[in-house]
């Protein structure tokens, strides 16, 4: 299921204007939104939910115009939504959370509700503990019980908002996994600051800032701009100089190793300094970079 | 399209079972029961008021005045408690994602709406059932149960419908504190002092949800209160058809008026 989004722009009441103009085509699979806090990559998220209404432009979700309430409700029939911050009703079991959304999503048929809502807790490993009351859930386990919701009426169209944030390594290994699994036969939208989360999952991304995208391409499109820009360099612990952005710091003791993206110039104090090859965080930091350069350049 | 009337009975019997559970509903009514006990039974005076009216008044007119009482006070729990059921869904931040979903907003409202009614109306049915329970030990007559049924749909039944829209409604448009307030205070103002002439209320129109002209036009009797028959309220069993009528018109007035306004919002964030 492809999407296609053409200037689309949302503007809050206040003025605050989150998306400019935005242009994106969404082909199926596992496709990585990027950006830092306050880029418009929820609000994209919300507005291709059917959550919020654009100010302008136009939205297709496979043959479904996501601008008019027809549109938007048929889209919703066929979306899973995750939000970054995942309400639940904490009174409320898990698996009596999942019967009242998939009510919510038109599964009227009792028995046949009640046997997916089994087989997504089996496949989010929450069958042992589906009759505890979510407030007793950690993190994690909300996250979990956040993607079992979404997969509820086995949408074609996978929206996930910052699905790792805030849970621990292992936690955030498990969910990626998952996330790659279900990415083999519908369209998933995985919206992320966290760069290893698109590394590691997709194929295809959009780097946004300040409502605006910055970047669309493959991961290896986007490692190709920091090609040749990405450098290791061994100090006695004087910072490297130059137009630098450092991404890394580690302590050896007598001397700190920088990974550094940039034009290092030379300086005393250098031990060792050698390029190497570029990671899609370095590749991040460098469309960051040249669209401060941008900016600055054009007064703003 | 998805069908719309089975997400209404799952809401339903969701937000029913959330309200059923919930302790501050056993609490403020086990806390109101106390408060009818003490007034009606702490004093000996009192406790033989009662038992005479058990016992020796028209069985009609001591129910009537038995349900009366009970549609005094109940309704003030009924209506704080309810207050917060939308408010719960944006702290909780489930509102995000039920705008996610298919489920047209009306069956949502329409299902919270009757769910947390009915739970929330349960311990008052249970009341009421206490004092059928009374007069059928009292009286040994089996009429008494249905014409308790009938005195709590016909009395209590318009008024909680009526209140328990405004309650959920309100809230949406005033902080949720300040509507509890203003609910306990003006039910005081309103409709405990209805019958005083100098308080400006709607106590004493078709509007007044503690059945004063359902009593008065179908059973011929005042609402409690000695200065009841100061009233001058004259009201005809039509008349008390018409308040009913009035009283669920408003609430279905007020459920279509709560979810145009939370799409107008939505559309317009």
């Amino acid at each position: 299921m492809q999407i296609a989004i053409h200037h689309l722009t949302k503007t809050y009441r206040g003025g605050v204007q989150a998306l400019n103009e935005i242009d994106l085509t969404i082909p199926g699979g596992m496709f990585g939104l990027l950006g830092p806090n306050g880029a418009g990559k929820t609000t994209l998220m919300r507005i291709l939910a059917g959550i919020l209404y654009p100010s302008a432009g136009s939205i297709r979700v496979g043959e479904y115009d996501g601008t008019t309430e027809k549109g938007r409700t048929a889209i919703k029939r066929t979306l899973g939504y995750l939000p970054q911050e995942l309400g639940v009703y904490p009174d409320l079991s898990a698996r009596e959370f999942l019967d009242y959304i998939a009510i919510l999503k038109g599964m009227d048929e009792r028995k046949a509700r009640q046997q997916r809502v089994g087989e997504l807790l089996e496949m989010v490993s929450l069958n042992d503990v589906a009759s505890r009351k979510l407030k007793t859930f950690s993190g994690g386990m909300k996250r979990r019980v956040g993607i079992a919701q979404a997969l509820l009426n086995d949408p074609q169209f996978l929206i996930v908002d910052e699905p790792t944030a805030g849970l621990d390594p292992e936690e955030r290994i498990r969910f990626r996994n998952l996330l790659s699994d279900l990415g083999g036969n519908r369209t998933v939208l995985l919206s992320t600051h966290i760069v290893e989360d698109i590394a590691q999952t997709c194929q295809n991304l959009a780097m946004m800032k300040s409502g605006a995208i910055l970047f669309r391409g493959t991961t290896g499109q986007m490692l190709q701009e920091a090609r040749g820009r990405v450098w290791t360099i061994t100090t006695r612990g004087n910072k490297p100089q130059g137009n630098v952005t450092i991404v890394s710091t580690v302590n050896m003791g007598d001397t700190v190793q920088y990974r550094v993206v940039g034009e290092p110039s030379p300086q005393d104090g250098i031990i060792a300094a050698r390029p190497v090859e570029p990671g899609l965080e370095d590749g991040y930091v460098c469309l960051m970079r040249e669209q401060r350069t941008l900016a600055s350049n054009a007064g703003v | 399209m998805i069908a719309q009337f089975p997400v209404v009975l799952g809401v339903l019997r969701y937000e029913f079972r959330m309200q059923i559970r919930r302790p501050a509903l056993w609490i403020v009514f086990a806390f109101m029961l106390s408060m009818f006990l003490l007034l009606n039974f702490s004093m000996p005076e009192t406790r033989a008021d009662v038992i005479r009216a058990l016992s020796t008044r028209p069985l009609l007119k001591a129910f009537v005045g038995f349900t009366s009482d009970v549609n005094l006070y109940f309704p003030i729990c009924v209506g704080i408690l309810i207050a917060d059921r939308l408010w719960r869904d944006r702290r909780t931040k489930v509102d995000e994602l039920f705008w996610a979903m298919p489920a047209a907003l009306s069956a949502r409202i329409t299902g919270k709406y009757l769910g947390s009614l009915l739970a929330t109306l349960l311990p008052v049915l249970l009341f009421q059932c206490i004092g059928m329970g009374l007069f059928l030990y009292v009286r040994h007559d089996l009429m008494v149960i249905p014409l308790g049924l009938e005195l709590f749909a016909v009395i209590i039944l318009p008024g909680m419908l009526f209140i328990s829209a405004f309650s959920l409604a309100c809230p949406v448009i005033m902080p949720l504190p300040l509507y509890q307030f203003l609910f306990i205070g003006y039910w005081f103002w309103g409709n405990i002092l209805w019958f005083h002439p100098v308080f400006l209320s709607l106590g004493r129109t078709l509007v007044s949800p503690i059945g004063v002209y359902a009593v008065q036009g179908f059973y011929g009797f005042d609402v409690t209160g000695s200065h009841a028959a100061d009233s001058n309220l004259h009201a005809t069993p039509l008349l008390g058809v018409a308040s009913i009528l009035v009283l669920v018109g408003i609430a279905i007035a007020v459920l279509f008026i709560l979810i145009r306004l939370l799409k107008w919002r939505q559309a317009h964030m």
